[in-house]
């Protein structure tokens, strides 16, 4: 065989095919030179502080860094999320990138997937608000201080949480950027009550973590909470819920809940 | 003007055929052509022989997607355009780094001089190619279909040229697994 055969062979691919390959555009692409223009403008206008969310790597890089090229692929398809949105509090600016859930979406396999197959990815990025890097020594810290967590509205997220729901995460420090990936038991069967992602500076949820409405089930942070915390809406199609299996999920919860 | 009335106009054998087909999609079979070729002479020749080529095949063919049928005649008279050249002097263009790139998925099994059935190749690289994830396959036809730069696609796609070159990397080396394995019946 030679390699001009391969070459030939590849002019036969399916005519839809090739014709889709250079319609496409990725959404990301478009994303990025919107936020490009939206953050030049703040540059120019006020701090830096924000400028820096269009320079930030993609969910799919930091999967691709920890060799896991299936959710890296994962975080490229159709089935992701791309959120990419920020919030600043107290030194800290926090970036939801993408969320992704799916059965055997990792090359990786835990314990937790044996019991829940399907699995819910989440990047999010911790920057120093201020712009300055964070440094290497300042990963411990992080690592074993900040919990970040997807929550369940009406359901009490000291209760169940990432680490309830056979969670696990790691940090890599990229650039002065800390990129935690988050992974959990699939969040998609709630979707139609409404998801969060919680972010604490602590290594557990508490009570008074975030701010638990009793009587509409919204999860919003805690105004008193001595410390940085943001709690972002999941932007999730209610049509991807099954209630039915949501219910069956929590009822393991119900003696805790009490 | 809608593909169906430019393949209506050739069927007529109306000139127009021509300018409508040049007028909508000159730049694209241009790109396709100076992608291979690498300049603009030779590219604007291979844009023209499309054209004739066009003409002499409808009728009878009517092709359901016109942008590709045209595209498909680029691709391939500007490769053999290049073969030509290059027999005396090899260049170093996108389609030169694109079949060193080919060169890892050729199962070392097998002579080089070992031919096999262009058309049963071809459905092998049909079914790798349209079992990758969307992404991907789309990645893998702009590189070794249209021959685009890895810049290019990066800029396409919205990934770094690191993740482009791994993405192909990993799907040349999963395309050698299946060659090697396929081709031993072929």
């Amino acid at each position: 065989m030679k390699r001009e055969q391969l070459l030939d062979a590849i002019g036969f691919i399916n005519d839809e095919a090739v014709r889709d390959a250079k319609a496409y555009q990725s959404p990301k692409r478009h994303y990025g030179s919107r936020v490009f223009v939206i953050a030049a403008a703040i540059m120019l206008l006020t701090s830096t502080a924000v400028a820096a969310v269009w320079m930030l790597l993609q969910a799919s890089d930091i999967a691709e860094r920890k060799g896991d090229y299936t959710l890296s692929d994962a975080f490229d398809s159709e089935k992701a999320i791309s959120i990419n949105e920020s919030i600043t509090s107290e030194e800290y600016t926090f970036t939801l990138l993408a969320i992704v859930s799916g059965d055997g979406i990792s090359d990786y396999i835990g314990s937790a997937m044996q019991r829940q197959p399907e699995r819910t990815y989440v990047v999010l990025a911790i920057q120093n608000a201020d712009g300055s890097p964070i440094q290497k020594e300042d990963l411990f810290d992080l690592t074993n201080n900040f919990m970040v967590t997807p929550m369940i509205r009406g359901v009490k997220p000291w209760v169940v949480n990432a680490a309830s729901m056979g969670g696990s995460f790691s940090d890599s420090l990229v650039d002065g950027v800390v990129y935690r990936l988050v992974e959990c038991d699939s969040i998609m069967i709630f979707a139609n009550r409404g998801l969060y992602l919680g972010v604490c500076a602590e290594p557990f949820i508490n009570r008074d973590t975030f701010k638990f409405d009793e009587s509409t089930g919204e999860i919003t942070v805690n105004p008193d909470y001595p410390g940085a915390s943001a709690v972002f809406e999941l932007p999730i199609d209610a049509s991807h819920a099954d209630p039915e299996q949501a219910e069956q999920y929590l009822e393991r919860y119900e003696e805790l809940a009490e | 003007m809608e593909d169906d009335s430019i393949v209506n106009l050739y069927w007529a054998r109306s000139e127009n055929a021509i300018s409508e087909t040049s007028k909508k999609y000159g730049d694209y079979c241009y790109s396709i052509a100076y992608g291979i070729l690498g300049n603009a002479e030779d590219t604007a020749e291979s844009v023209n022989d499309t054209y004739l080529d066009a003409w002499n095949s409808m009728p009878p063919h009517r092709p359901a997607i016109l942008s590709t049928f045209l595209g498909k005649i680029t691709r391939r008279i500007s490769i053999d355009k290049w073969r030509k050249q290059t027999a005396e002097k090899r260049g170093s263009n996108e389609i030169t780094l694109a079949l060193d790139e080919l060169d890892e998925c050729i199962p070392t099994k097998r002579s080089v001089e070992e031919e096999v059935e262009l058309a049963e190749l071809a459905k092998v690289i049909d079914r790798f190619v349209m079992s990758l994830p969307p992404v991907q396959r789309r990645v893998f036809i702009c590189r070794y279909w249209y021959l685009d730069s890895i810049s290019a696609i990066s800029q396409q796609f919205g990934f770094s040229q690191s993740k482009v070159k791994m993405m192909l990397h990993r799907q040349r080396m999963k395309l050698l697994g299946i060659l090697e394995k396929e081709t031993n019946i072929l």
